[in-house]
């Protein structure tokens, strides 16, 4: 029997986590664990947490501070790991999964194992809108073969990136690729996390695991886009861009992405101040390099003296 | 129900040596009838102190080999975590990584190994255990957890014994890349190098003082010491054996010896391992009904000095009546505080061999001293240490040879004579490891076979060095006249297929091999390590230098090969000097009668 810890990381969004608690705990194949990531909400979160009863085995990872969706979902995973599942099912305290959601995803996951491998790192679902609409912000990137599972009778379609929203990941693969770089807080985390997972062989999407979004607007987002209200999460979004580019795919890619920003910036008619402000991220990612982290302890963990009680 | 009260009956029944609820009388010289409660339950058909909560059909399925690691890793997560419900997790294997049973990450999973759950099991101990203390936090997530996280290694790689080579090792790589170029040049460098410990081993080593470790300054000033609780009325009588490792070498032919002595006294063998290993030994006979603790290191985080999780369980139930230690590092950290505990349990150990890099098991038994009531050696040079440049009282050192272990009575009174049928047959017998120097040997017969070529070479063995052995003898241009054989074939053989054994050893005790060989009426040529010159005379003996070696046994191979005479009276000499040192009561006989006073 596959076992899967469901991993939701929240933040000061009690009632929708109310709801995704009872998504997850209406599922047809039930997670054997259900770890919530409190990134220090501010809300009640953490006394509702407190007294929770649930039908799947709850673990509360209540952090210190704030740590992001990338600090909360490194940490959940983590988590998920040392709890011995076979799978870490990761999303947002906005996602509502279908009550199948679970079950198509991993008979999924498990049917393109069984064309393309052992080395399928992921498998996500089909984000929806409150709607019924497609969620604008959270549709995959696809493989340029993506129909080869399709035409096997398959309905999974191959992808090699895709946002934390319903994203099943093996174990396996958190060993062999590492975690989710912490350091990124928030936007980026998830792209580079799946393009990192993918780099042998493509994740999929399956078409008939579903989850819903509940985001505020059903939008998608590009660097035109930058105001004043959203700059906060576009700098943290170009700084692990511009570090990823740098550091891991080279100096034209990096280069490369400075002047799409330009063009980018002109065409949104994004303010002079603000696009300086993007530019420091820019720059920011020439020393930002956030090492590789795994589910063991680190070297100085290990060589650290007695710690008191 | 972790024990069951006076009278009531064990579920299911277990049938391991005086454990199972029943009544026994005169256990010991003195001792009124007692029952015998025991927390042994059985599980894939071995010895546990747990009963299954949840099964799975998989752990039916595997191996004896590696049923007996599996259930030897919970035994000993629930003896550290007794009182307990635990969720047992037990993984793919992964590489040719050694089975991961009782270290730190098994507590916490946070591993890189795990990477494939096989199934889940899940358990609760049949012991109890008054509380260890717990002095540090870091400590504290691992032992609260109730899941555990176990990895197997499969009996393909157990059978290969591969040279584990640890990713990213660079210094290992470079000096391997040094040691295939060079080999000869490699052992020059090394002995150079262990120069600089050379001199420990000369002068007495300092005893180690428990208590002070303890007090403020000393490496467990943190710590308390805080013995074992009373035994559990009813505990049954069990004997402590502690092992390097379930692999099959001289040292661990003895150790299984006394485990079986220690059966057939009519005690529960409690043997324990921590030297990381595939322990494809582990399903010998002698360790049926045992109680398996094949432990993986490192354990800093999960036994408290001064308070010892496992071992304060075991001492709390089972009636422990004696520990002998064989070769194992975690059980002599732990006589102080069995000796703290339990003062009235005889403490035994038993080395063969002083480590040219800090003395290896001689040295820490030294150490222990003040904890150990016995020292056993294997030869009269390492008695001579022990008592001379250690000041061990001689009456705490007892010098009983492993003759008669697996040296059968031949009958043979004769050098045995050459077959001249077929060319002059040189044999290595020994592990493929880097202490018994098989490069020596190679490049000996590669010279020997330059000036007498009608010589021919078995090399008898198996091991980690196996590929690169091939290699050599590849290198060497000896594929013609030099027959590798592995453990499938019986030693027996290859010394009746043989005129002249060389050991080549860079370090040994008193080789097994040697006592086999004489034994066949083979005469032996060795390098002059350890007690090989209490049997070897003078003129067949090598210097321990690796270039000298090889000249000087290519020399001896020569010069047996074209002197029949020679050889006769080099085996005679042997023979005679075997004879000497075997008048000494036998190792067997020695343990025997002390086992039996127990």
């Amino acid at each position: 029997m596959v076992k899967v810890a469901a991993v939701v990381v929240t933040f000061n969004r009690l009632e929708k986590l109310r709801n995704v608690i009872a998504s997850l705990e209406a599922q047809s194949l039930p997670p054997a664990w259900l770890v919530i990531v409190d990134n220090a909400s501010t809300d009640g979160t953490d006394a509702y947490l407190a007294g929770l009863q649930s039908s799947v085995p709850l673990h509360v990872v209540s952090m210190a501070e704030n740590a992001g969706g990338a600090g909360g979902f490194a940490r959940g995973m983590s988590e998920g790991y040392v709890l011995g599942a076979d799978h870490v099912w990761i999303m947002d305290d906005d996602c509502y999964p279908e009550p199948d959601a679970l079950e198509r995803l991993v008979a999924g996951f498990d049917g393109a194992v069984t064309e393309l491998g052992p080395e399928v790192p992921f498998a996500c679902s089909v984000v929806k809108f409150t709607d019924g609409s497609i969620c604008e912000m959270n549709n995959p990137v696809t493989t340029w073969d993506w129909g080869r599972l399709l035409v096997k009778g398959q309905k999974n379609v191959m992808v090699t990136a895709c946002s934390f929203v319903s994203v099943l990941v093996p174990r396996w693969a958190i060993a062999e690729h590492g975690l989710p770089y912490a350091e990124y807080f928030i936007w980026f985390d998830d792209r580079e996390y799946t393009l990192r997972l993918t780099r042998r062989c493509p994740g999929v999407q399956v078409l008939d695991s579903e989850v819903v979004h509940d985001m505020g607007d059903n939008k998608g987002v590009n660097f035109s886009m930058v105001n004043a209200d959203n700059a906060w999460k576009f700098a943290h979004g170009i700084r692990n861009e511009s570090s990823w580019l740098l550091h891991h795919n080279g100096l034209i890619r990096w280069i490369e992405f400075g002047f799409r920003l330009l063009v980018n910036f002109r065409g949104g008619r994004v303010s002079p101040r603000l696009q300086l402000k993007m530019y420091r991220q820019y720059l920011r990612g020439i020393g930002f390099n956030p090492p590789l982290r795994f589910p063991e302890p680190d070297r100085s963990e290990l060589t650290a003296g007695r710690r008191a009680l | 129900m972790p024990i069951l009260a006076a009278g009531t009956t064990a579920s299911p029944p277990c049938s391991y040596g005086d454990c199972s609820a029943s009544v026994i009388g005169g256990s010991a010289p003195g001792q009124r009838e007692a029952t015998i409660i025991s927390p042994l339950r059985d599980y894939l058909d071995q010895p546990a102190v747990f009963e299954v909560v949840a099964d799975d059909v998989a752990a039916h399925a595997l191996s004896e080999r590696e049923r007996r690691i599996l259930v030897g890793a919970i035994n000993a997560h629930v003896l550290t975590t007794p009182d307990r419900e635990l969720t047992v997790h037990v993984y793919e294997p992964y590489g040719d990584y050694t089975p991961r049973t009782s270290d730190d990450r098994t507590f916490d999973g946070r591993s890189r190994l795990y990477r494939h759950r096989r199934f889940t099991l899940t358990v609760r101990g049949t012991v109890t255990a008054t509380p260890a203390l717990v002095s540090d936090a870091r400590q504290i997530p691992l032992l609260a957890s109730d899941t555990r996280h176990l990895m197997l290694s499969t009996d393909e790689t157990a059978r290969r014994k591969p040279e584990f080579v640890r990713p990213g090792d660079l210094r290992g790589k470079v000096l391997r890349r040094a040691r295939n170029a060079a080999p000869l040049l490699y052992d020059e460098l090394r002995d150079v190098e262990l120069l600089r410990h050379r001199w420990r081993i000369t002068r007495p080593l300092k005893r180690r003082d428990y208590v002070e470790d303890f007090r403020p300054g000393g490496d467990y000033e943190h710590d308390r010491l805080e013995v074992a609780g009373p035994l559990r009325p009813g505990a049954p009588r069990a004997v402590m054996v502690g092992m390097h490792w379930f692999e099959l070498g001289g040292a661990e032919r003895w150790a299984f010896e006394t485990v079986r002595l220690v059966r057939e006294a009519g005690f529960l063998p409690i043997v324990l391992t921590n030297r990381d290993s595939h322990h494809e030994w582990i399903t010998r006979d002698e360790l049926d009904g045992c109680l398996l603790l094949p432990l993986s290191e490192p354990t800093a985080m999960s036994q408290t000095p001064g308070s010892e999780q496992l071992m304060r369980t075991v001492l709390e139930n089972f009636d422990v009546r004696g520990v002998v230690v064989h070769h194992s590092q975690w059980l002599y950290d732990r006589l102080p505080f069995i000796k703290a505990s339990r003062p009235e349990v005889p403490t035994v150990d038993s080395t063969h061999i002083v480590e040219h890099r800090r003395g290896g098991f001689p040295a820490s038994s030294v150490r222990s001293a003040r904890y150990l009531d016995v020292h056993h050696v294997i030869s009269p040079a390492l008695s001579r240490w022990m008592t001379g440049v250690q000041r061990i009282a001689p009456e705490r050192v007892v010098m009983a040879p492993l003759g008669g272990l697996t040296v059968e009575d031949t009958g043979v009174d004769t050098v045995r004579p050459r077959d001249t049928d077929r060319p002059f047959t040189v044999a290595f017998v020994g592990r493929l490891a880097r202490q018994k120097a098989p490069e020596v040997f190679v490049e000996a017969a590669a010279r020997a076979r330059a000036q007498h070529p009608d010589i021919r070479f078995v090399l008898h063995g198996h091991g980690e060095l196996a590929p690169w052995v091939h290699d050599l003898v590849a290198g060497a241009g000896l594929e013609d006249v030099l027959e590798r054989r592995d453990d499938t074939v019986p030693v027996v053989e290859t010394l009746r297929a043989a005129d002249l054994l060389a050991i080549t050893s860079h370090n040994e005790g008193l080789t097994l091999t040697t006592l086999e060989a004489v034994a066949h009426g083979i005469p032996v040529v060795s390098t002059d390590v350890g007690a090989q010159a209490d049997l070897i005379p003078a003129e067949a003996l090598a210097p321990r230098n690796v270039h000298l070696a090889v000249r000087r046994l290519a020399d001896l191979m020569v010069r047996y090969a074209r002197d029949e005479g020679a050889r006769a009276r080099l085996w005679e000499s042997e023979r005679a000097a075997e004879r000497r040192l075997l008048a000494h009561p036998s190792a067997n006989e020695w343990f025997e009668e002390m086992v039996s006073s127990w």
